[in-house]
């Protein structure tokens, strides 16, 4: 079988200024005296990783690890520094709900907005908005503007609409801990049975037992490389003896 | 007026789509969408910002006694090419945005002075002939004669005016487009 996402050997790096100047005028000066030095940060160095279609990854890591940043390199929003990257089919990143969304917008807008952000169909969701609504629960509310929403409402209705239509691949960043109980168990079957239907999910977090429950296979992120990779099971107890 | 009109068009079409991207920087680093989509959509609102900016324009010239020229649909060729111009030059400082907090007030000063250096106040026929070439050389000069001469018949730009307009614009858009596709993966850790 093909793997969906390959990534090999992929490493990112970033230039900042030594001194952090966030002014024009200052790096002139700096330039003009001679000490405008940069320093190269590394996030992520040497991953590489296959995943199959179907398979469910979990990412585990301290903050800091890079976990966030590979993620976003799997979203196409970080290219990556050296190394390939190969991504087949569609992609639903969930690394923040709510962002695209407009305030001043209404509820009905900002999901056609989302959409379309996300590259789909617009006329396709157009048709499925008050079944998008009414599973986020805010069908009522529909055509206020989100400013006016609660942020757990803005994130239930990012949530159905990112997940609305069957992507290849959805990736989750910590979202799931956002909303009352009831929206995160209804989220979380909605995940599962993404993964029935042969999603492949990216999932990283901290909440070990989800990881527990919803992955075969574990990712564990330090200091931008792999420190282990391999079935749940193992990886995790490995990570809890760490600590 | 014309060129009060023409002005505004520029400085605010390059604030906003320079503007735009670090603004929405927060979907551009969850979601992956072309970032160079904000930058041209901006200056897209400031065109028609400026189209309809044309109706009281007309109005005031045929109240002070000139006449509207046969060629006045050309305006929204020379708006075209200026947006070209706008989105290439935003698109380039959409980088230094970015990267730099200090950079709006500087582009501001910048684009007073590059008001100062277009005939919008004064014609140019006062200043002497070391200005006028100065003058001359800014390419909003080229594009507010053609502007002028199509509106309302009220200018002679020259051929060399037109070559200049559609020179600067085609080679600031590819320009700038360019460049932010090399500097972009750089950026964008920086939103």
């Amino acid at each position: 079988m093909k793997p969906v996402i390959q990534l090999d050997k992929i490493c990112f790096s970033y230039r900042v200024f030594k001194n952090h100047r966030t002014s024009l005028k200052n790096f002139v000066k700096e330039i003009f005296k001679g000490n405008a030095k940069l320093s190269t940060y590394i996030a992520i160095s040497d991953i590489s990783l296959s995943v199959f279609p179907g398979e469910v990854i979990g990412v585990i890591g301290k903050n800091g690890a890079g976990k966030s940043t590979l993620l976003k390199m799997l979203a196409r929003v970080l290219p990556p520094s050296s190394g390939s990257l190969k991504i087949e089919g569609s992609v639903a990143p969930l690394i923040e709900l709510g962002a695209g969304f407009h305030p001043e917008m209404s509820g009905r807008e900002n999901v056609l907005l989302y959409s379309a952000l996300l590259g789909r169909d617009v006329k396709e969701v157009k048709a499925r908005i008050d079944t998008i609504a009414e599973w986020a629960g805010v069908l009522d509310h529909l055509d206020f503007p989100i400013r006016s929403f609660s942020s757990g409402m803005v994130a239930r209705l990012a949530f159905a609409t990112a997940t609305d239509e069957g992507s290849d691949i959805l990736l989750i960043d910590e979202i799931l801990s956002v909303g009352d109980a009831e929206f995160q168990g209804k989220s979380k079957s909605r995940i599962q049975s993404l993964i029935q239907n042969g999603t492949t999910v990216i999932f990283v977090s901290h909440d070990l037992t989800m990881v527990k429950e919803l992955c075969e296979k574990v990712l564990w992120i330090e200091n931008g490389t792999v420190r282990m990779f391999g079935p749940t099971e193992s990886v995790l107890i490995n990570y809890e003896n760490s600590q | 007026m014309a060129g009060i009109l023409l002005n505004t068009f520029f400085s605010q079409g390059i604030l906003l789509s320079a503007d735009s991207i670090s603004r929405n920087g927060g979907i551009l680093t969850k979601i992956s969408v072309p970032p160079q989509v904000f930058a041209i959509s901006s200056t897209i609102s400031s065109f028609i910002n400026f189209c309809i900016g044309l109706i009281p324009l007309a109005i005031v010239v045929q109240i002070s006694g000139q006449k509207i020229a046969i060629t006045f649909p050309l305006v929204i060729v020379i708006g075209l090419f200026l947006s070209a111009l706008i989105s290439g030059l935003g698109l380039l400082i959409s980088i230094l945005f970015i990267r730099f907090d200090d950079t709006r007030n500087i582009i501001n000063v910048i684009l007073m002075i590059l008001m100062y250096l277009t005939p919008i106040l004064y014609p140019i026929s006062i200043l002497s002939l070391k200005m006028q070439t100065i003058v001359n050389l800014n390419p909003l000069t080229s594009y507010l004669d053609i502007f002028r001469w199509a509106f309302s018949n009220n200018a002679q730009p020259t051929l060399g005016n037109w070559i200049y307009m559609i020179l600067t614009s085609i080679l600031t858009f590819a320009l700038g487009t360019h460049v932010f596709k090399r500097f972009w993966p750089r950026m964008v850790v920086m939103l």
